[in-house]
């Protein structure tokens, strides 16, 4: 017993070994979905009930005639920064700080949309973690540029944020299939705009990258941060669904999995919000078939339910685990899916941090296999 | 230096407490969605005086969910300040959350370069599972 507790121990959140060139790939991503997703414009010119931020300060300049435009741009600027690992100390919480604050505003409203949380949650982590190490200095800056290089870099992702809002605003980068087939399916074209958008993006981020050495094993930031970032972000994720599994118990005062296929009630309130949303006709339907049924069965109902809970309960000591990762993110990403074919209700930026982060490391590792682990 | 296995776990403990005190606080959120099931659900949609649809989201930019949102976050407001649980707050209490929920939404109406109508209804339906079926009941909950 004594034999396996220690196992289990020494299992429990180990720190994986990042190569660059996979922290890179990390960033990049990370940072070609954070622009996917950011708002495009800001439209609202009070705040009512403010939250967060708007506590301390008036976020309503945001909707000033001519001000979101260059905000993004700025944004756009920062994101290919932090692509490229440039001074990770600065970039990162400045980014974090812009990425936070437009959907500050549109929670400021008296409602909760929770659209860009968990990218805005694991920015917050992700720039906790970066400083921590810059300022403990324990593994010195996490820079390395000099003072030429930087300018070279500062210089060139000036002109690609340029070039990408310009891209935006011409011929909208984000839909580039949408434009080269448009009579094609709206999955079809979703996925063809993922895939066309991904590569131009990470070759804008490479660039900048190779000025700045991330590409190289000594380079900035140093292997025990790049292990961290990945840990940090993957740590937040999981924390986050947890709060959300704490929220439940609390709220229901412990009746959660017995009651959960009451839940299957919501799939017909979803339709009908989305109908009186818009009024649009495609909702304008009776409640599916398999509603009722769920009702009939609520013990297999609850069960289903409760497989997905018990997958956001214990994805936390799959941390630092690239295969367990996978398996949940995997199942996570198809719970999510299923959630949306049934209700309706889909949660695109958690498909994609849990994609980045819990997905990919399984496949991108290789880059990092047969490294020394970082340093504990 | 202490052992990351202390640092994660204790880290973890103050991101779940900060966060489940903290609520809805952007970046930070207790995830309070589908949190209670209920043997009844319920929405909200706004209507006109005669208790017509409205394209609330077309119109305000706010969407049906969020208006639902918006009525319990004041309900739940008004009842901490007199003590009271949101379910058991008096009619006039309503009377007055729904007044300023139609002045909030005129606002961003006019903000979107639309008009609501002169008289708004806010329409609360409820579903439940009855007699081996879905039974939907709807109900004006606020009249102007």
């Amino acid at each position: 017993m004594k034999n396996f507790i220690t196992r289990l121990w020494e299992a429990l959140f180990p720190i994986p070994a990042v190569s660059a060139r996979e922290a890179f790939l990390l960033r990049a991503l990370l940072a070609a979905a954070l622009f996917w997703f950011f708002p495009p414009v800001v439209q609202w010119k009070s705040q009512p009930s403010p939250v967060g931020l708007a506590h301390w300060m008036d976020l309503t300049w945001l909707s000033h005639p001519g001000v979101f435009p260059v905000y993004r741009a700025m944004f756009f600027g920062l994101l290919l920064l932090y692509a490229s690992g440039f001074a990770l100390p600065v970039t990162l919480p400045l980014m974090t700080l812009v990425h936070i604050l437009p959907p500050t505003l549109h929670n400021s409203q008296g409602f909760t949309y929770h659209g860009n949380q968990i990218m805005s949650l694991t920015l917050v982590g992700l720039s906790v973690m970066t400083l921590w190490f810059a300022l403990a200095g324990r593994k010195g800056p996490c820079m390395t540029s000099g003072p030429g290089a930087s300018a070279l870099v500062l210089g060139v992702v000036a002109a690609e944020s340029v070039l990408l809002w310009f891209g935006e605003k011409s011929f909208s980068l984000g839909n580039l299939c949408g434009h080269l087939y448009p009579g094609g399916s709206a999955f079809a074209i979703g996925c063809g705009n993922v895939l066309l958008f991904m590569p131009v993006f990470l070759v804008l981020a490479a660039v900048p990258a190779f000025l700045t050495r991330t590409w190289s094993e000594d380079g900035a930031p140093v292997a025990e941060v790049r292990s961290w970032t990945l840990v940090t972000a993957q740590f937040v994720i999981a924390s986050a669904y947890l709060i959300s599994v704490f929220s439940k118990f609390i709220r229901s005062d412990g009746m959660w999995l017995i009651n959960s296929y009451y839940v299957a009630l919501d799939f017909v309130k979803t339709l009908r919000q989305n109908y009186y949303s818009g009024l649009d006709p495609q909702f304008a339907v009776d409640p599916p078939g398999y509603i009722v049924t769920m009702m009939q069965h609520p013990v297999l109902t609850a069960a289903f339910f409760d497989i997905g809970v018990a997958l956001e309960a214990f994805m936390i000591f799959a941390v630092g685990h690239r295969k367990w990762a996978f398996a949940f993110g995997a199942s996570l990403i198809f719970m999510h899916c299923t959630i949306a074919k049934i209700m309706n209700l889909f949660f695109p930026t958690h498909v994609a941090m849990l994609a980045i982060f819990w997905v990919l490391p399984a496949i991108l590792g290789r880059t990092s296999a047969g490294r020394e682990p970082a340093a504990n | 230096m202490l052992s990351h296995k202390i640092v994660l776990p204790a880290a973890f403990a103050v991101f779940c407490g900060f966060s489940l005190k903290v609520k809805e606080n952007f970046p930070f959120s207790n995830y309070p969605m589908y949190g209670d099931p209920d043997p009844v659900s319920e929405y909200y949609h706004l209507a006109d005086g005669e208790g017509k649809a409205l394209a609330v989201r077309t119109l305000t930019g706010v969407t049906c969910p969020q208006v639902g949102k918006i009525l319990r976050k004041y309900g739940d407001e008004r009842g901490k300040q007199l003590g009271v649980r949101r379910k058991n707050l008096p009619p006039e209490e309503w009377k007055r959350i729904g007044d300023k929920i139609m002045g909030e939404l005129r606002d961003k109406a006019k903000a979107h370069g639309n008009a609501l109508p002169g008289k708004l209804r806010i329409m609360h339906t409820t579903i439940e599972y009855k007699n081996g079926g879905i039974v939907e009941t709807p109900r004006v909950f606020f009249a102007e």
